[in-house]
């Protein structure tokens, strides 16, 4: 009975042991960030990062999206609560002279997507489009939209041209 | 040669009786469950009838109503269930006892709703605030059928009465999900997996013995 009653403790302490799904993992595809890629306008396939780029809603001003950043590679949150997300993508953001602003938006239609019991939902974006006023004086001055499918974050949505 | 052949057939005369009967009780731990857990209430009838020495035909019938409620997804489920399968005794009592040490397998079979109360959305980035989603979706008709394997410990507490404690695992084989969700609970299966078929379970009951013919 004795070594019976071990047996049973042991396979019991044994299954419930098992938390993984508790927590949701970084590793677990959750809501996607659009990825955007800056490259050279004149060497359009060279990767040229944006200088000092900071990145404030549209909205409310005083929240930073992005502060300071120096990379060619942006990830962008969209938001999941409105079919827009507008942002101010603000160049030598740090330098009251040269700083160039530019207003950029994007529309798209939202769905939400069952994860797993730690993670929960997800929000995936479809039929994105871009809003964004390019002229002679701007500095970003071409784009190419390369899905308009935001699902997750294993490809380039977008590339903006510089 | 005849006294040896006359020995031979007395063990068998005076060979000890098996009795044979209806075994018929509850599960203690879900109601102690129901009385002290706020997400849940639940509780379970259970019988076996004996058909040889020690093979054990075995039902169960129960009916949990469970929330789940973590950070990501607050759900209800609520159902019955129906586990029909046998137990095998594997304990060699003395004489006139009738305790067991039994490993068995069910078939079980659940019916129930899935409700879908509350969730946010789930973000890395924390720029915008998720607004939790509070409009419950519900999904009824859901079934859900799995094979158990079942360990157990049954001792005689009071004349008739048995106390038992068994542990469970399980293998979910069908399982209707509801679309874009899952059942993260399943009545009578227990907690479900996210990243196998296998379930766990637990359980102690007290159950009457009704014996009817001995033989």
């Amino acid at each position: 009975m004795r070594v019976a009653l071990v047996v049973v403790m042991s396979v019991f302490f044994l299954g419930t042991s098992c938390t993984k799904d508790d927590l949701c993992s970084g590793e677990t595809p959750t809501t996607p960030l659009l990825q955007v890629e800056f490259r050279d306008y004149l060497d359009r396939d060279a990767l040229k990062p944006v200088t000092d780029l900071s990145i404030n809603l549209l909205d409310n001003d005083t929240t930073i999206v992005q502060n300071g950043l120096n990379e060619s590679l942006l990830s962008l949150p969209l938001d999941s609560e409105a079919d827009q997300s507008a942002f101010y993508w603000i160049k030598n953001a740090s330098d009251t002279i040269n700083r160039e602003v530019m207003t950029v938006s994007f529309f798209y239609q939202r769905s939400e997507q069952f994860v797993n019991r730690a993670c929960g939902f997800k929000t995936q974006y479809t039929n994105l489009a871009i809003d964004i006023e390019i002229n002679a004086l701007s500095w970003i001055q071409d784009l190419d939209l390369l899905t308009p499918n935001v699902e997750d974050e294993e490809q380039i949505h977008l590339i903006i041209y510089h | 040669m005849m006294a040896q052949e006359h020995n031979l057939v007395v063990p068998d005369t005076t060979a000890p009786k098996i009795s044979y009967g209806i075994r018929f009780g509850g599960d203690l731990s879900k109601l102690l469950r129901t009385a002290v857990d706020a997400d849940y209430s639940g509780f379970e009838v259970m019988g076996d009838l004996r058909f040889s020495k020690r093979f054990y035909a075995a039902m169960e019938l129960g009916y949990e109503d469970r929330v789940w409620d973590q950070s990501q997804v607050r759900s209800a489920i609520n159902g019955s269930y129906i586990k029909i399968g046998a137990d095998f005794n594997a304990y060699n009592n003395w004489k006139g006892m009738d305790n067991a040490i039994s490993t068995g397998l069910r078939y079980g079979l659940a019916r129930f709703a899935n409700t879908l109360e509350t969730y946010p959305i789930y973000t890395t980035d924390p720029t915008y605030p998720t607004v939790l989603r509070t409009e419950p979706i519900e999904f009824t008709g859901l079934t859900a059928g799995w094979l158990e394997f079942i360990l157990a410990i049954r001792t005689e507490v009071w004349s008739h009465f048995y106390l038992s404690v068994h542990v469970q695992l399980k293998h979910m084989i069908n399982e209707t999900k509801p679309e874009n969700f899952d059942n993260l609970i399943v009545p009578g299966f227990n907690k479900t997996n996210d990243y196998s078929a296998f379930g766990v379970g637990y359980g102690y009951s007290l159950t009457y013995y009704l014996p009817l013919l001995k033989r």
